[in-house]
């Protein structure tokens, strides 16, 4: 038959001619350049520039750098000079940037309506509002009508505050946290005589007892508290100084205690009079005075050793151990949670460990009353109460809300936003919407604290300054600004002559100068100290010498407690903070939800934590969802069993459970603050937290929790090692050497190794990590997402397994489900790499610095190589993740932003490694030791990640390898994997 | 006859009830054949036709077009050939950052009034420029030398330690009015990677 030309044929001609045509016609590229109309001073295309400035994701106030590239904020770190975190940032400071680039941040002015909605207006409309409304309030000529409620401010903007409250003719300004720590400075007041919070010393201490608080998470000062316990706990010739925790749950903090004391909630009180019990009367400690005698007694009437020892489940053996170790002690120190509303007793609790340091005359140097902490300035809760009735009076007529949200942190019986709604006027400066912010009439948003002016003392003699790290991302304003322009426009420029709060801040400033440095130009001062990231004690030249404790004979009238019987189908409730959530004011951060909670490992969610023999018995399995009943309120959560608490106790987070706080406050579920009453405790004037039992009961509905753990255990696989502190000192005196299979040349085996060895030049790359030093914090994988572009999957796609970290931190109980051990998980850029020899298309390759690369537009997307790594650290992108607008600002220029299709891993920082070979070669050298890290490495609080140079044999690394602690995870795979680990240490945790 | 065939008439049969057409009936079925295949040689004529002009309208456009040796139009008439060549005003001046940073920068717009605030003022396109500078609105140059996302390029190597001129990538600037694209596909980089003996790692050298 003849070769006919069908319609098949000829459209195939036609699309190959068309082809062939556009082929021809490459189109043009459709991109612009916009240059600057003029040029900035401090930007140059393509490199970053770095800024100091203050965090003030909590009152903390770390020093941080923020690295602006071409205009946008990209990452910030800690400030290497700050004497708080000295260069070290936590989860919740590597996620400001998620605060600065909230897609919910309001674009700018807002009215509400009837209904609750917010509508845009400009802000001249909105300015008119609040003057007029402010204006109404003075022609009515009543004092105190206008209410500021902000988190806790300091310095200028705080004392601008006063004066425009001053001007307006009132003295409300009520500086809120939900972390008020009443019953500390309460019993600090009974102890010491001082109503503060003092600065503790870990790092001179060489005991530690924890009473409930959580000073690795978010007591106080989490980043300066995880600094200083890193070096009480580095091995010394004597060993290693020991710590105890006593409290109800396994915590981040009680996970890295040798001896996790359980004990219900308010018990903790029982197990410290105790102690003092044994201390006084056993006579171990000499010179205790017969007043501090009468002290104790008047603390621990009623109780006897046997009822304490019978009421707690805590032995008399082991209350006598712990006494005895603390005796012992040189240097020993006892902290308290002190937050009324988790635990009842706190201000006990706190007072009898303050008796405790304070009979000791070796704690006084781990107490340093000289640098109280600014949360002392913070208003007890006591005052939002009488805040609430006013406002149900009608004796408020204008709420300003400052970074408060109080209508989600105070329990809901409180009804504080129905009081709110009494108020005619409620102006919000809050920069997104929140619980508190939805009952406002008026929204202003103001700009982030990293896009504003300002400064911040978190302790006497440390002042940081806030300075904008980058352009407004929003239509917002400065607070001060508002405040300011409200007031011209109300009482004219001759009572507010400054220009903006800028202004306000280097008047400010210039006193201060005056007054510390007095010889020094006001503008030199000014100038350095914005550099430095403010002013600390170097300045003047003291060092902050520790105070001797003020200690005062007191006699404490606490009430009896009564040891009651246990029912069995009742529970002790605990609502615990954890490091990424602080009081909940990071569930809005994306990182912050993504990241999984150190202990439970659990995502994008709110749970209950029960012991799993409980949720047996009680027929519950993972996710169920139960209705918790206390006396006062009811909660929904899911179960998760997990032996983190004791069989009679249940746990919930504190932090989720948000109804309005943006797209990424998902969790629904399980605000433990449901639970309390609305009562103000009279001890400490602090939220109310009686002596309750809890019910559970099952609803029937399931809730996937979205938790990365594969398993509880270790199964024998050994991934996280310890040795024994003996052990270890053996093997040392021995010369022992740790077992290695060096990713070098000559850790090529020709009976093993298939492959010939690699060759490298000048540089082979290595990390190790410590896991003695491991906390298991999060803030290095924190640090991981933002400086390689990682991308946030959210709950649906980690339920399938496809959450993106590139480091991860392997949780593992102990055999017994005692003990936590925490394992740092990278890539071990492997010598013998499993993943580079089934790729088809040679994506993973190995450099010849020994980096394992990955080369995305190379990768085909078989997966066989995470299908044949180990160590599972390889992540497929089973979607082009996308990030709402501006959080794509955050992005990283360096670091490829990773597409459909296409597998990635940690690559050590390549970019970092680059940038630090260019700043080498520009000074004619090669890389030095410690010049730079990896951005993991760079933030962690507990200097637990060394990276460097194995082809150094002086590099930190090579030095540290020679440990015979070191060894490599899985090295019978014979990978040989550049990242050592150094087994964790362990001791007795008592002395007999 | 083959076997077989009377079977295959049964089956038909059988199955369609279709009556076995005769030789002697075959005369429009003739006459479909005829058409169809003047049909197909006219659709393969103009099929080649169509071809071969589209063909000639790409070779037309890729080597006779008048504009060829042209890049993209700006949205201001700038002449590098006049800049760079003519008036001979160093690369850097404009490009100050290509030493020491990713990218060389582009110059902002205060910098053309340091000579045009005084030369050729009122040209019609200073005036446009001018409009720019003064109601702060930035010029949308066309981008014309790019590297894929993926390719991490950065100046200050290749200028700074390999001393390369701007003119090696990007061609001769001098002589041009509006900029041509230079195609960088990867062999651009790699050939001369691979003769100076720079850095051929991926991951180290550009795709990271």
């Amino acid at each position: 038959m003849m070769a006919g030309c069908n319609r098949r044929d000829f459209l195939r001609i036609m699309g190959l001619a068309g082809t062939t045509a556009l082929v021809g016609c490459s189109s043009e590229s459709g991109r612009t350049l916009i240059p600057y109309i003029v040029p900035t001073d401090d930007i140059i295309p393509g490199q970053a520039t770095w800024y100091a400035t203050t965090c003030r994701e909590c009152p903390a106030g770390c020093g941080i750098l923020a690295k602006n590239r071409d205009g946008h904020v990209i990452k910030v770190e800690g400030n290497p000079l700050h004497p708080v975190n000295a260069g070290k940032l936590c989860s919740r400071g590597q996620a400001s940037l998620h605060g600065l680039y909230n897609p919910d941040r309001f674009s700018g002015p807002h009215k509400m309506t009837a209904s609750g909605e917010p509508v845009p207006i400009s802000w001249d409309e909105g300015m008119a509002i609040l003057t007029q409304g402010l204006d109404g309030i003075l022609d009515r000529g009543k004092k105190d009508r206008i209410v500021v409620v902000s988190d806790l401010v300091s310095g200028t903007l705080k004392d601008f505050i006063a004066y425009w409250l001053g001007e307006m003719r009132s003295r409300e300004h009520i500086l809120y946290e939900p972390f008020a720590y009443e019953p500390l400075r309460r019993a600090n007041a009974m102890v010491f005589g001082t109503e503060g919070i003092p600065s503790y010393r870990l790092d001179r201490a060489d005991f530690l007892l924890s009473f409930g608080a959580g000073f690795l998470e978010t007591w106080l000062s989490n980043v300066e508290y995880a600094r200083q316990f890193a070096a009480f706990r580095t091995p010394h010739d004597q060993g290693k100084n020991r710590f105890l925790y006593v409290g109800p749950r396994m915590s981040l903090t009680a996970a890295n205690a040798d001896f996790w004391v359980q004990a219900a909630p308010g018990d903790e009180f029982l197990v410290a009079a105790g102690m003092l019990m044994v201390l006084t009367g056993e006579g171990l400690l000499p010179n205790i005075s017969a007043e501090q005698k009468k002290s104790v007694a008047s603390l621990v009437r009623g109780l006897t050793l046997e009822a304490v020892a019978a009421g707690t489940g805590v032995s008399e053996e082991t209350l006598r151990r712990m006494a005895l170790e603390f005796a012992r002690a040189e240097h020993p120190l006892a902290l308290a949670e002190g937050l009324s509303f988790s635990s009842p007793r706190a201000t006990e609790t706190a007072a009898a460990a303050g008796l405790l340091c304070a009979l000791h005359p070796g704690s006084r140097e781990t107490i340093d009353f000289q640098g109280l902490s600014e949360l002392g300035q913070v208003d007890s809760t006591a005052r939002m109460q009488e805040l609430s009735q006013k406002m149900q009076d009608g004796k408020v007529e204008a709420v300003l809300l400052f970074q408060a949200n109080p209508a989600y942190s105070l329990p809901p019986s409180w009804n504080f936003h129905k009081s709110l709604q009494k108020v005619p006027l409620v102006v919000s400066f809050s920069p997104a919407m929140d619980e508190t912010t939805r009952s406002a009439h008026l929204i202003l948003p103001a700009h982030s604290p990293l896009e504003s002016w300002g400064d911040y003392s978190p302790r006497k003699g440390v002042t940081g300054i806030m300075q904008p790290v980058m352009g407004p991302v929003f239509d917002s304003r400065h607070p001060g600004d508002i405040l300011l322009a409200a007031g011209r426009q109300l009482k004219g420029p001759e009572r507010f002559p400054a220009e903006s709060f800028y202004h306000i801040l280097r008047n400010a400033w210039q006193l201060k100068g005056q007054e510390l440095a007095p010889g020094v130009p006001p503008e030199t001062f000014w100038q350095e100290a914005v550099k430095r990231g403010g002013v600390w004690d170097e300045v003047k030249g003291s060092k902050g010498e520790s105070s001797g404790n003020p200690v005062r004979p007191s006699k404490f009238s606490f009430p009896l407690v009564e040891l009651g019987n246990r029912n069995k189908k009742e529970f002790h409730f605990t609502g615990f903070p954890t490091v990424q959530y602080y009081d909940g004011r990071g569930a809005n951060r994306p990182w912050l939800q993504e990241i999984p909670d150190p202990i439970s490992q659990i995502t994008w969610g709110g749970w209950v934590e029960m012991h799993p023999d409980t949720a047996r018995s009680l027929d519950l399995a993972k996710g169920d969802l139960v209705v918790i009943r206390s006396p006062y309120g009811s909660i929904e959560a899911p179960v998760f069993p997990l032996p983190t608490v004791p069989p009679d106790t249940l746990a919930v987070p504190i932090g989720q459970g948000h109804s309005h706080y943006g797209r990424f406050a998902t969790a629904e579920y399980g605000n433990p603050m449901g639970l309390l009453p609305s009562g103000i405790d009279p001890m400490c004037n602090g939220l109310l937290r009686p002596e309750f039992k809890v019910t559970v009961e099952k609803l029937g509905r399931r809730v996937p929790i979205a938790h990365v753990d594969g398993s509880l255990f270790q199964h024998d696989r050994e991934m996280a090692r310890s040795l024994t502190l003996e052990a270890y000192r053996e093997g040392k005196a021995s010369g022992a050497k740790p077992h290695l299979y060096l990713p070098l040349p000559e850790g090529y085996d020709p009976a093993q190794d298939f492959y010939p060895p690699h060759d490298h030049v000048d540089y082979r790359w290595g990390m190790v990590i410590d896991l003695d030093r491991c906390i298991g914090c999060g803030a290095c994988v924190a640090a991981c997402y933002a400086e390689n572009n990682v991308a946030v999957v959210g709950r649906d796609q980690i339920l399938k397994g496809r959450e993106m970290s590139w480091l991860r931190i392997q949780r593992y109980f102990g055999p017994d489900a005692d003990g936590i051990r925490f394992f740092p998980m990278p890539c071990m850029h492997c010598d013998n790499a499993p993943c580079e020899s089934v790729c088809p298309v040679y994506a993973p390759h190995h450099s010849k610095e020994g980096l394992n690369n990955q080369v995305y537009n190379r990768c085909i997307g078989t997966r066989f190589c995470a299908q044949n790594c180990p160590y599972k650290v390889r992540r497929f992108n089973w979607f082009t993740f996308t990030r709402p607008e501006p959080l794509n600002w955050q992005l990283n220029p360096d670091v490829t932003v990773r597409q459909k299709g296409v597998m990635e891993k940690c690559s050590f920082c390549v970019q970092r490694i680059i940038e630090a070979k260019f700043h080498a070669k520009d000074q004619g050298r090669k890389v030095q030791d410690g010049e730079f890290t990896t951005a993991c490495a760079q933030t962690c609080p507990a200097d637990a990640i060394v990276f460097g140079n194995l082809m150094d044999p002086e590099s930190r690394v090579s030095r540290l390898i020679q440990d015979h602690r070191a060894y490599q995870a899985l090295e019978h795979l014979n990978t040989k994997p550049a990242v050592f680990y150094l087994k964790k240490l362990t001791q007795e945790p008592l002395k007999a | 006859m083959p076997a077989g065939t009377d079977e295959r008439h049964c089956m038909e049969a059988a199955l369609h009830f279709r009556p076995s057409l005769g030789s002697g009936q075959t005369f429009r079925g003739n006459m479909a054949e005829t058409r169809e295949k003047k049909w197909n040689l006219a659709l393969r004529y103009s099929g080649v036709g169509v071809v071969l002009l589209l063909a000639a309208t790409m070779l037309y456009f890729y080597f006779l077009y008048p504009q060829r040796e042209l890049g993209p139009e700006q949205p201001i008439l700038f002449s590098h050939r006049l800049h760079a060549g003519v008036k001979e005003i160093n690369c850097k001046f404009c490009h100050p950052f290509a030493e020491r940073s990713r990218n060389p920068g582009i110059p902002e717009l205060q910098k053309c009034f340091f000579c045009h605030e005084h030369i050729i003022t009122k040209h019609p396109q200073i005036l446009k420029e001018r409009q720019h500078y003064d109601t702060k609105t930035p010029v949308p140059w066309v981008r014309i030398f790019y590297v894929p996302d993926h390719v991490k390029f950065n100046h200050k190597p290749h200028i700074q330690y390999a001393k390369l001129d701007c003119t090696n990538c990007h061609g001769e600037v001098k002589t041009m009015d509006r900029l041509q694209k230079v195609d960088f596909q990867m062999h651009f980089c790699i050939t001369c990677h691979q003769e100076r003996k720079a850095q051929l790692d991926c991951w180290l050298a550009c795709h990271h």
